[in-house]
This record gives structure tokens, sequence and C-alpha cells, in this order.
């Protein structure tokens, strides 16, 4: 779960510091809070949804329910919209297609259209094995990724496990945990003599 | 009856009356450092933690949501966020310092209109029965003296349909991450406590506290006991924290 809370929480920063160097855009969609736009890039095959507030917009991977609005486009067409001349063209051409709510959906696109956002970098930070924590129970990416590594029987199981039950961690969430915990133990050894040398400062502060 | 009723204050027993007394008096000499001190306790990764809570959650537009023991509302704010301006977020705390401190955050956040604010002990909720969509706590029920007639008021207050969600220090049966998490919780924090905000006992009580908090099983059967359905819990980080989620149906 850290990875996937990791990447969001990122994504989301940098979407709102992107969003920040241009107040407008903020008091523009200020006006949608509350709203859910799913934004979905056509390579990843499932939508990051939006959702805009007074001052900070958050990002989250599950909704329950359905989005207000959603957008859908290539890589191709999301980067048209931050970085091409004609920066709406994308939303009126279907390159970015909009589904749901049209006026939230084109007020959200039109936002976007306006301020530079990085979706390359986006989409690197969403690819490679994090791509396995956030898309959870997707089946069809599930299989994919674990077939090329683990044994069948295994897989089965663990992709059971995990759609079923949702709450065992994958082989790599554990290869990834131990590891952490590895580094961990030496950081304690390191926190263990920093402590001492603190508790010997304040000791001598005090008694001084 | 003259037998006294006690309850653990950390690891120390305590009557029942001095605890409450005594978490607050903890909490308001922490207030204005809390987030600092919160974000070193737990490297910010509380805040992921949270994340998580939050997605459980299932909040969206138009619901309205009780958040207790809210502290400085890192959830409350985000719930305001996600309840929109039609929705409804009643940030709540014993403690006022710590309240007030919410209430500028708020404000700071542009979050006005659709969040209001309730001094109250998670054990008495002053709210008619079955008027919320979600009812939270984070980081709370472990400082609350009489978990069982909390859990009960949760229950009482939410609306059949409606889900409550506990996000709380719990306990990991990892070693090494065991051993590391008592050198972090007994002399890490403490040393925190009193270089940051001068109150070494302050911390090494939360540290306690979070050792006398039931375990994942124990407290899904609380929940159970107070009525909810289709209880269940997810460790976070080898269940260092742990997430519990119930219905009432
Ligand atoms: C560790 S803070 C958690 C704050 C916030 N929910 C968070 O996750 O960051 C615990 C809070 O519980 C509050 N508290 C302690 N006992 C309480 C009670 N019986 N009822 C309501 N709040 C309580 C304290 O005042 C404090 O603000």
């Amino acid at each position: 779960m850290s990875t996937e809370a990791l990447i969001l929480a990122t994504i989301e920063a940098g979407f709102n510091k992107a969003l920040s160097i241009d107040p407008h855009s903020v008091e523009r969609l200020a006006s949608l809070h509350g709203k859910v736009i799913g934004v979905e890039l056509v390579e990843l095959g499932w939508p990051l949804y939006f959702v805009p507030g007074p001052t900070r917009t958050l990002v989250q991977r599950h909704i329950e329910g359905e989005p207000d609005a959603l957008l859908r486009g290539t890589l191709a067409g999301f980067r048209k919209l931050s970085f091409g001349d004609d920066k709406t063209g994308p939303l009126f051409s279907g390159q970015v297609e909009m589904l749901g709510d049209q006026g939230v959906a084109q007020h959200f696109g039109e936002i976007l259209a306006s301020v530079d956002l990085d979706w390359e970098e986006a989409l690197s930070r969403l690819t490679g094995d994090t791509i396995a924590h956030l898309i959870g129970g997707g089946a069809r990416y599930m299989r994919g990724w674990l077939g090329a590594r683990a044994d069948t029987a295994r897989q089965d199981a663990q992709e059971y496990l995990q759609e079923e039950l949702r709450a065992t961690p994958n082989r790599f969430e554990v290869e990834d945990f131990l590891h952490t915990v590895d580094i961990l133990r030496d950081d304690v050894e390191r926190l263990v003599t920093r402590i001492q040398i603190l508790e010997g400062k304040l000791k001598s502060a005090a008694d001084a | 009856m003259s037998e006294e009723r006690t309850t653990h204050f950390g690891y120390k027993t305590v009557p029942l009356e001095e605890k409450a007394e005594r978490v607050r008096g903890v909490f308001d000499s922490v207030a204005s450092r809390y987030d600092i001190m919160n974000d070193l306790m737990s490297f910010g990764v509380h805040r992921l933690w949270k994340r998580f809570a939050i997605e459980m959650s299932g909040v969206r537009a138009g619901q309205r949501v009780l958040d207790l023991a809210s502290g400085t509302g890192d959830l409350a704010a985000r719930f305001a966020n996600l309840v929109g301006p039609g929705g409804l977020v009643v940030m709540s705390d014993i403690n006022a310092a710590m309240l007030e401190q919410g209430r500028r955050r708020m404000l700071d956040e542009g979050l006005v209109g659709n969040i209001d604010f309730a001094q109250i002990d998670a054990e008495e909720i002053p709210f008619p029965d079955n008027s919320f969509d979600s009812v939270t706590i984070g980081f709370g029920l472990r400082n609350v003296t009489d978990k069982q007639k909390a859990l009960n008021a949760m229950y009482r207050v939410l609306r059949p349909g409606g889900r409550a969600l506990i996000l709380e220090f719990s306990h990991t049966d990892v070693a090494p991450l065991r051993a590391a998490y008592d050198l972090y919780s007994f002399r890490l924090l403490p040393l925190m406590g009193k270089l940051v905000a001068d109150d070494a006992d302050s911390y090494r009580y939360l540290a306690e506290s979070i050792r006398m908090h039931p375990d994942q099983e124990t407290l899904k059967e609380m929940m159970a006991r107070a009525g909810f359905e289709q209880c269940d819990y997810h460790n976070l980080t080898a269940g260092i924290v742990a997430i519990h989620r119930g219905y009432k149906i």
C-alpha cells in the first residue's frame, strides 16, 4: 500500500504545485469543489480520480460510484492539451475524449490545458513495477505482469487471494518489505548511537 | 460500591476520571507542536496511512461525515474537499486547543461553509441516531478511556448503510520491526518529545497507550459487539497500523 499511496501523494503534490503557479486556475478549479473527474491515459487503461477543492485538488486511485466526468486520451493527446499550439484543440477534436457531465469535463479539460503538466513524468511514475501495486484487482494487467515471473499455481492462488481478500501482500510487496526491514535494522543501529549521544548531551545540559 | 474503577494511562493504572483529565493535559501541552511532532513521529508515513483510510471511507459529494479525535484535522480537511459544498464534515475533538488549531487550518485551506466544529468526547457523541454517512477516528481511539462505549456511540450516530473507520496503531508480529518500533516508541519518541515539545512524558504516554491498544482481532470483536456488520481490517506497514471498517446495515 505504501508504494501506491506514495505515488498518488507525489502526483497530487506535483499537480497542485503546477497549478499554484497560476492562481487563476486554482480559483477556476474551486468551482468544481467535490466533483470527481477521472483522467485516463489510454496507455494505462485505468483512470486516476481528481477531486478539486477550494485550494487544492485531491488525487485518488479508488472512488465509489461513478465519476462526474471522465477525460480519456493517449499520452500524445494529453501532451498536446498541455503544450500544443491550439491547447484546447484535443478536447474538441476528440483526441482527448470527454465523457459524463460535459460541462465538468470541459471545465477541467480547459484547466489542464492552461497549466504545464509533465505527463511523461506522471506516466513514468505509474509504470514499471508500481503498476502492479496500483492495479490491485485489475486482473488483466496483473495476470500479464505476474505471469512473467511466478509459476502458475502460485500465481492463481495469489491472484485469487488478492482479488477476494485484497489483504494478502503479493510477493513483491513482501520482498520489498523484507528489504525495508534490512535497511531499517541498520538505521536502527545508527539511531541508537545517535540517541545515546543526544541523551548524553541533554543530560549534561541538565546537569550544567 | 466503593470499589474504584481504574483504567490504563499508558502502563500506569489510574482512576477513570483521572484518565480523561490526563489525556486532555497531554494534548493541551502539545497541541501547537503537534503537526511537527506527528511528522517526526512517523517520518511522514502517517500521511500515507491516512490517504489509504480516506480511500477506504468511500466518502463522496453530498455526504455527512463525523470525524472524531480530529486533532488538527488531517482527515477532516480531506473529507471537506470530498463532500463538496453540498456535504458536511463535523470536525471534533475533546481538546479545545486542538480544535482551534484545526479551525485555523481549515480557514487557510479555504474550507468554510461545509465544516462544523464540535468539542466532544468520543464516548458521548451528542448527535441524534442515524445522522452520518461515515464516522471516522484516526489515531484517537487508543486515547479513549472506554473504547467499547465510543464504538457503541459511533454505531448509534451512523445512518443505516453508513460505515465507521478506525485508523490506529496496532500490533505487528514481525520481530525486527517490533524491536525497531519499541526503540522508536519508548526511546526515540520521548526524546523527540523532549527536543521538540519539551514534554517527554506526554510522548512516552503516547507510546505506552499504543502498546495498550487492543490488537486487530480484539478490536474487530469489539466492533461486532457494538453492532457493526461486515467488519474487517487492513494491516498497513506490517500491522504497525491497522484500519478497521464496519457497516451499519
Ligand atoms: C494523535 S491525535 C490524532 C489526530 C488526528 N485524527 C490525526 O490523525 O492526525 C489524538 C487526538 O485525540 C484526542 N482525544 C483524546 N481523547 C479523546 C476523547 N475521549 N474523545 C475525543 N477526542 C479525544 C486528542 O485531543 C487528540 O487531538
